[in-house]
């Protein structure tokens, strides 16, 4: 068995590819770390560009020059730039992020609190994408070129051109206050302040533990419409992006060979064409989801949603730096890894299909 | 009499099939290409969306019967509904929204045109050098766009806008720092797909230099591709400006721009919905100009996976 795996063309064939894979993955690994080095990079450079002197922050306005001096030596700024950074790159990987002071508590603890609101409206976003944008996408591309096709396209064309801050103040004012359909903004209302106790900080995960259900519905009134809002622009992406992987595989010679050896339409895209295009649709699910946790900046800000969008745009308005650039290392964390992970898995199922 | 028969010859003129010059044969293909254009009617009306916000934003000075800057008294005039004096209202200010909205397009496509000026000339160069040099240097040009283009473009513009202070500058760096490597890939691709052809090797025979190969041999070719994703990426940039402005860190009052405009009007109640919506409908058609206009041209230019 042993000496067949090595010895046999097949077995020479799977070392060859698990030494091709593996590659791949130490390329992708270091991508993400340079990728991840050149976010720091900038985030430290705008922490020193900035007019602010980072030494009368700590220290104050009023002090004497000796004090001045010694605050100036212990933040290290006597040292090279390089050195500089490199303190700067272990304090971030040490999770410490200065302190805010907006909150006066650290960073850190901050992010750690609204980080939940976000993933929770981005994650209901995504989840409405997916189920309505495949769906429509793959009957878009059965009926290629039909009037449904056309509308679903100018459906997709509406919401990538929609600036949210327009409709969706507009929306608040129609569906909230005059038709009283959906709660107005926030997170839950504030009768249901700290009436359930939070042990994943998602509401509606902690409403359910809790059996609360009418802090559940409340929190889901108040998710629906900025969920909605993020799920229609991942629809836009999602849909058209499955209607031209579905189009693409209905292009290939196998499905021809079905319809000859006379299996149905049905038969043939249920278990041949959207099974073989389902494996594409995973990088580009993960690269919405990137662009939906970015895209909630401003989508929280007009909801006000207490998420980390929120926390971010609040901090920028109040010149906040350390708030500011926390926030923006861990959404570009995040970001840069499921973009370089959509990115990966791509470039690895066409090099599969060759 | 004159007008018809001039048309209809100037019509055989461009669609002639042995044309003198070169300059008639590029006028007639420009011809069919704008005859496919005009059958595609979401494409046209992108078309002359573009076209209307481009004359406004030139002729604004123009158009306007009020200061765009300067209120009226505060006492009579602030928060007017819609009127024949004030087309649009006034906002909390007592200014013009008509002359505002129209001198609001301003920024908006001058970001449009500097970025997209700065990113599809330098993804070109970057792109096409990549894949016609190939080897090692192809590889580091590669992997240096793989990391731009997985930056976060928004969060990037914020921590730029954080650092430097509010205004056009840091948004135009952040978005020309992460965009041109899209065009930097295009360019690349099309450049390999055409590489080994008989036309490059018989320019390398009459003894062409590789920079006149690349700019008159290569880079024509890569334009139309570019040019479908410079159109869609036209809006992009028209949100981003717009959203920033929202945020209060883009383009700062009182210069009129869409996004501060609607944040300012969000400090009223919504009784004075025009002090938002106005601005905020104008935004939304400008940046679906560029969306149908982009899409059309993909439809005729050629169909390809949207990025």
């Amino acid at each position: 068995m042993r000496l067949l795996l090595f010895s046999s063309p097949a077995g020479r064939i799977f070392f060859i590819s698990l030494y091709r894979f593996s590659l791949r993955i130490a390329g992708f690994i270091l991508m993400l770390f340079v990728t991840s080095l050149g976010l720091l990079a900038i985030t430290f450079l705008v922490s020193r560009m900035s007019p602010v002197d980072p030494v009368l922050v700590l220290v104050g306005d009023n002090v004497t020059g000796e004090v001045y001096r010694r605050a100036y030596y212990e933040l290290g700024l006597d040292k090279s730039l390089l050195t500089q950074f490199s303190l700067y790159c272990l304090k971030i990987l040490r999770g410490d992020f200065g302190i805010s002071i907006l909150t006066g508590h650290p960073v850190i603890d901050d992010l750690r609190r609204v980080f939940p609101a976000t993933i929770e409206l981005a994650t209901l976003g995504i989840l409405i994408g997916v189920l309505v944008g495949v769906p429509l996408g793959v009957l878009a591309a059965l009926r290629e070129n039909s009037p449904f096709d056309q509308g679903v396209r100018f459906f997709c064309l509406f919401g990538y051109s929609l600036p949210i801050f327009w409709l969706g103040p507009i929306a608040l004012s129609v569906f909230y206050a005059d038709l009283g359909w959906v709660s107005g903004p926030g997170r839950i209302d504030v009768v249901y302040y700290g009436t359930v106790p939070s042990v994943t900080g998602f509401i509606l995960f902690d409403s359910a533990l809790a059996s609360r259900w009418d802090v559940f519905r409340d929190g889901l009134r108040h998710l629906i419409l900025p969920g909605f809002f993020l799920g229609y622009f991942s629809f836009a992406y999602i849909s058209r992006m499955t209607r031209f992987l579905i189009l693409r595989e209905l292009s290939r010679g196998y499905v021809l060979t079905a319809r000859i050896r006379g299996f149905s339409d049905f038969r043939i895209i249920r278990y041949h064409v959207f099974r073989n295009a389902l494996p594409f649709l995973v990088p580009v699910i993960a690269l919405s989801y990137a662009h939906l946790l970015e895209g909630a900046v401003i989508t929280e800000t007009v909801f006000a949603w207490p998420g980390l969008g929120q926390y971010m745009s609040h901090a920028l308005r109040n010149a906040d730096m350390n708030a500011v650039l926390g926030g923006v290392i861990v959404v570009g964390l995040v970001f840069i890894c499921l973009n370089l992970f959509s990115d990966f898995l791509k470039k690895l199922l066409n090099s599969h299909l060759h | 009499m004159f007008l018809p028969s001039f048309f209809f010859g100037l019509r055989a003129w461009f669609l002639s099939n042995s044309p003198h010059s070169r300059f008639q044969a590029k006028l007639g293909r420009l011809y069919r290409f704008w005859r496919v254009l005009c059958a595609n009617r979401m494409a046209m009306i992108g078309f002359f969306l573009v076209l209307f916000w481009l004359f406004i934003a030139i002729f604004a000075d123009f158009l306007s019967p009020h200061s765009y800057l300067e209120g009226e008294s505060l006492q009579s005039a602030r928060l007017q509904p819609p009127s024949f004096t004030h087309w649009f209202g006034t906002d909390g200010h007592a200014r013009d929204i008509y002359s505002r909205v129209l001198h609001g397009s301003r920024p908006s496509l001058f970001a449009v045109f500097m970025v997209i000026s700065i990113v599809v000339t330098t993804g070109l160069l970057v792109g096409v050098f990549a894949g016609y040099v190939g080897g090692l240097t192809d590889l580091f040009l590669m992997r240096l766009t793989d990391i731009f283009l997985s930056f976060p473009r928004f969060i990037l513009a914020l921590a730029l806008l954080a650092g430097l202070g509010p205004g056009m500058m840091s948004i135009l760096i952040a978005l020309a720092l992460t965009l041109w490597p899209v065009y930097a890939r295009i360019a690349r691709s099309e450049t390999l797909s055409v590489l080994h052809m008989d036309y490059i090797a018989a320019a390398h025979l009459r003894g062409g230099s590789s920079a006149q190969i690349i700019r008159i041999d290569l880079i024509p070719l890569c334009l139309s591709p570019v040019i479908v994703r410079a159109t869609t990426d036209m809006s992009l940039i028209i949100l981003m400006v717009g959203g920033l402005g929202f945020l209060g860190i883009g383009v700062q009052p009182p210069s009129p721009e869409w996004g501060t405009m609607i944040a300012e009007g969000r400090n009223y109640p919504t009784e004075y919905w025009w002090v938002t919506a106005i601005p905020g409908f104008a935004l939304f058609t400008l940046s679906l100009g560029f969306n149908l206009l982009g899409d059309g041209l993909c439809a005729v230019l050629g169909p390809q996976e949207r990025v």
